[in-house]
C-alpha cells in the first residue's frame, strides 16, 4: 500500500495543497494551517491536489468557512472538483447535543420517577402475592413443576456456598471475640455471641445477601432477556400472565428455601464459633452447646426466619421490577442485573436494620 | 480486465467435522455489485465472514488489493482492514453510545483528526444516510431501517474501497429496504466502491446486482452477471429466480 502524503505550501499569498487529501493526510494538514491562520491568505490552489476523499472535502469546507473565511478555491482539477460537489458539508448544520435538564427540572424528575417506582413496585407486589396465595387454588396459567426447579436452583445449588460462607463468618466472629474475651477469662461468651449473632443477624442477613447476588441476579437476567427478546410479550399474547408464569414460581421457591437456608447459615455459624473455642479457648463441646442453648430462645430463631422470609420476598420483587424494566438489548439486561443487585442487597441491609429496632 | 481487487483460492471451511465451504475459487472486480445468494444455511454469512477474516478457513488464501490478507501481518491486517467497511445484519451498532458516536467511532481511533473536523464527517455520513435527526439518538431508539442507516455511515465514514452487506433487507419492509438498496447503489457510484452483498432478497437482488454468486451445497453453482441468470442452465440457480418472481 503506497504511503499517503500531503503538503501544504504558502507562496504569494497562496496556499498549495499538494498531494493526496484523505482521513490519513488530513490530520498532519489541519497542524500546518494553523501556523497560516494570520497570514493574509487570498485563495487556496488545488492545481497539485491528486485525489480527495469525503474528509479531504470536509478539510477544505472547514478551511473555507473557518479558518480561512469565502476564501476561493481554484484550479482544481475536473476530479477533485466532482468530488466537491458529491461531498460538500457546507449546507451541513452540525446539531447541537441535547441540553442537560437544570437543577430543578432534575429535582422534579427525580421526584417523578421516584413517585412511578413506588408506584410500580406496589403494583408488582400486589399482583405477585395475589397469585402467590390466590393461584394455588388455580392451575391454568403456571408451569408443571416450576417451582421444584425453582427450589433446586435457589435451595438445593446454594447449600454449598451458603454452608461455606457460614462457617468461615462464624470463625471469624469467633476468632475476634474470643481474643478481647479470653482476657477476662470469659471465653464461654463466645458461644452466647455466636449464637445471638448468627440467629437473629447474620445468618439471615449473609444468606440473604448471597441469594441476592446469587439468584436475585438470575432472576433480573433471565427476566429482562425475556423482556427484551420478546418473550413476555409472547406469554400476554397466549393469555397467560407473566408475572404468575415467570415470577411466582421463583417466589414461592424463595418462600420455601430461604428459611432453610437460613437455618443451615445458623447451624454451620455456630460450627465455625465451635471449632474456635474447642481449639482456641479449650472449651469443652458439652459446655459450649450447653451455653448456646442456654442463651438462644424459641423467640430468636423465629425472629431470625421470619425476618429471612422477608428478605426473600424484597430480592424477587426488586429482581422482577428491575426485569420487567428493561430495554434496550443485552445492554439494557446488563445494566438492569447490576441494578437489581445494587437495590437488592441494600434494601435487605436497611430491612435489617429496621426488623432490629423493632425487635431490641 | 482489470485485476480482481478480492482473489479467493480453494478456500474451505470446516465447523468441526462439518464442511461448510468446500475449495470455493471466487474473483470480486472493483466498482462492482457482487451478492452471494442461495437457500438458507447455504453458508452465505460464512463466505463473507471467511472474506473478512471473522472465521479462519481451513485451507485455502485470500487475497485483497492484490496482496495476502489472511496471512497478513498485524499491522498490514489493520491497515487493510480500514480500507474495508462492513455492515452487518443486524447493524451491530455499540448500544451504550449515541448514533453519533458510533459512527465516529473509525475516524476517532484511525485518524488523528480534529474533533471538528471529525463532527463535520460525521454530519456528511449521517446526512448520506437520511439520519441528520438522529446524530444524538441511541441505537435502542431507533428503528431497524434507521440502525441499519446509521450502521452503514459507520462503515462508509473512512471512505472505504470494499464495503461488505450482510442480509443488509433482511427483516426489512420493502420500501426501507429498497431505500436501502438505492442508499447503496448511491454510495457504489460516488464513493467508486466494490460492495460484496451477501443476500437472498430476490427484489433486492435484481435491484442492486452486478453479478451474482449461488452457493448450493458448499459449492458455487454460479458465478456470473444478473442479466445471464435466468438462462444460465443450471436448474437450481433458475428455479432459485423462478420460484422467487412475482
Amino acid at each position: 500500500m503506497v504511503k499517503q502524503i500531503a503538503r501544504l505550501i504558502f507562496e504569494n499569498d497562496e496556499l498549495r495543497i499538494v498531494g493526496d487529501l484523505t482521513h490519513q493526510t488530513v490530520p498532519q494538514l489541519e497542524k500546518q494551517v494553523r501556523r497560516y491562520k494570520k497570514k493574509a491568505v487570498q485563495a487556496v490552489d488545488l492545481k497539485e491536489l491528486i485525489y480527495t476523499d469525503s474528509s479531504g472535502v470536509v478539510f477544505l469546507d472547514w478551511l473555507s468557512s473557518d479558518v480561512f473565511p469565502d476564501i476561493p478555491f481554484k484550479n482544481a482539477s475536473e476530479k477533485v472538483q466532482k468530488a466537491l460537489d458529491r461531498f460538500s458539508s457546507r449546507d451541513i448544520k452540525i446539531p447541537l447535543p441535547p441540553k442537560h435538564p437544570g437543577f430543578f427540572e432534575s429535582v422534579g424528575n427525580f421526584a417523578l420517577t421516584l413517585k412511578d417506582t413506588v408506584t410500580d413496585i406496589l403494583y408488582l407486589t400486589s399482583e405477585i402475592i395475589l397469585w402467590s396465595f390466590y393461584g394455588i387454588f388455580i392451575s391454568k396459567g403456571r408451569r408443571k413443576g416450576a417451582i421444584a426447579q425453582q427450589i433446586v436452583y435457589i435451595g438445593s445449588n446454594a447449600v454449598g456456598i451458603v454452608g461455606l460462607l457460614s462457617i468461615v463468618l462464624g470463625l471469624i466472629i469467633a476468632l475476634q471475640s474470643a481474643a478481647q474475651l479470653r482476657q477476662y477469662g470469659a471465653g464461654i461468651y463466645v458461644a452466647d455471641l455466636i449464637a445471638i449473632s448468627m440467629v437473629r443477624e447474620m445468618g439471615p442477613m449473609m444468606t440473604a445477601i448471597i441469594i441476592a447476588g446469587r439468584s436475585g441476579s438470575a432472576f433480573a437476567a433471565e427476566i429482562s432477556t425475556m423482556k427484551v427478546t420478546e418473550e413476555l410479550d409472547a406469554l400476554k399474547m397466549m393469555a397467560l400472565n407473566p408475572i404468575r408464569y415467570v415470577v411466582v414460581p421463583k417466589f414461592l421457591a424463595i418462600t420455601i428455601c430461604m428459611p432453610l437456608l437460613v437455618m443451615i447459615s445458623i447451624i454451620l455459624g455456630i460450627l465455625g464459633g465451635f471449632i474456635i473455642g474447642m481449639t482456641y479457648l479449650d472449651l469443652t463441646y458439652v459446655s459450649y452447646f450447653n451455653e448456646t442453648l442456654s442463651i438462644l430462645e424459641v423467640k430468636d430463631l423465629l425472629i431470625g426466619l421470619s425476618k429471612s422470609v422477608f428478605f426473600a420476598w424484597v430480592i424477587v420483587i426488586i429482581a422482577s421490577f428491575y426485569g420487567f424494566k428493561a430495554e434496550g438489548g443485552a445492554e439494557g439486561v446488563g445494566k438492569v442485573t447490576t441494578s437489581s443487585v445494587v437495590a437488592s442487597i441494600f434494601a435487605v441491609i436497611v430491612l435489617n436494620a429496621l426488623f432490629s429496632l423493632i425487635y431490641m | 480486465m482489470s485485476k480482481p481487487l478480492i482473489n479467493i483460492k480453494d478456500i474451505t471451511v470446516r465447523f468441526g467435522e462439518k464442511t461448510v465451504l468446500d475449495t470455493i475459487n471466487l474473483d470480486i472486480f472493483p466498482n462492482e455489485i457482487t451478492v452471494i445468494l442461495g437457500e438458507s444455511g447455504c453458508g452465505k454469512t460464512t463466505l463473507l465472514k471467511t472474506i473478512t477474516g471473522l472465521i479462519k478457513p481451513a485451507s485455502g488464501s485470500i487475497h485483497i488489493f492484490g496482496e495476502p490478507f489472511d496471512g497478513a501481518d498485524e499491522s498490514k491486517h489493520d491497515r487493510m482492514l480500514r480500507r474495508m467497511g462492513v455492515l452487518f445484519q443486524n447493524g451491530a451498532l455499540l448500544n451504550s453510545v449515541s448514533v453519533r458516536d458510533n459512527v465516529a467511532i473509525p475516524l476517532e481511533q484511525h485518524s488523528r483528526m480534529d474533533p471538528d473536523l471529525i463532527a463535520r464527517n460525521v454530519a456528511v455520513k449521517l446526512k448520506w444516510v437520511g439520519l441528520s435527526e438522529a446524530e444524538y439518538l441511541l441505537p435502542s431508539e431507533l428503528s431497524g431501517g434507521m440502525r441499519k442507516r446509521a450502521a452503514l455511515a459507520r462503515a462508509i465514514i473512512l471512505d472505504p474501497e470494499i464495503l461488505f452487506c450482510d442480509e443488509p433487507s433482511a427483516g426489512l419492509d420493502p420500501v426501507t429496504s429498497a431505500s436501502l438498496d438505492q442508499l447503496i447503489l448511491t454510495i457504489k457510484e460516488q464513493f467508486n466502491m466494490t460492495i460484496l452483498v451477501v443476500s437472498h432478497e430476490l427484489a433486492s437482488i435484481h435491484r442492486i446486482a452486478d453479478k451474482v454468486i449461488y452457493l448450493d451445497k458448499r459449492k458455487i453453482l454460479y458465478n456470473g452477471p444478473l442479466a445471464a441468470v435466468r438462462t444460465c442452465g443450471i436448474e437450481t440457480v433458475e428455479n432459485f429466480f423462478r420460484t422467487g418472481s412475482f
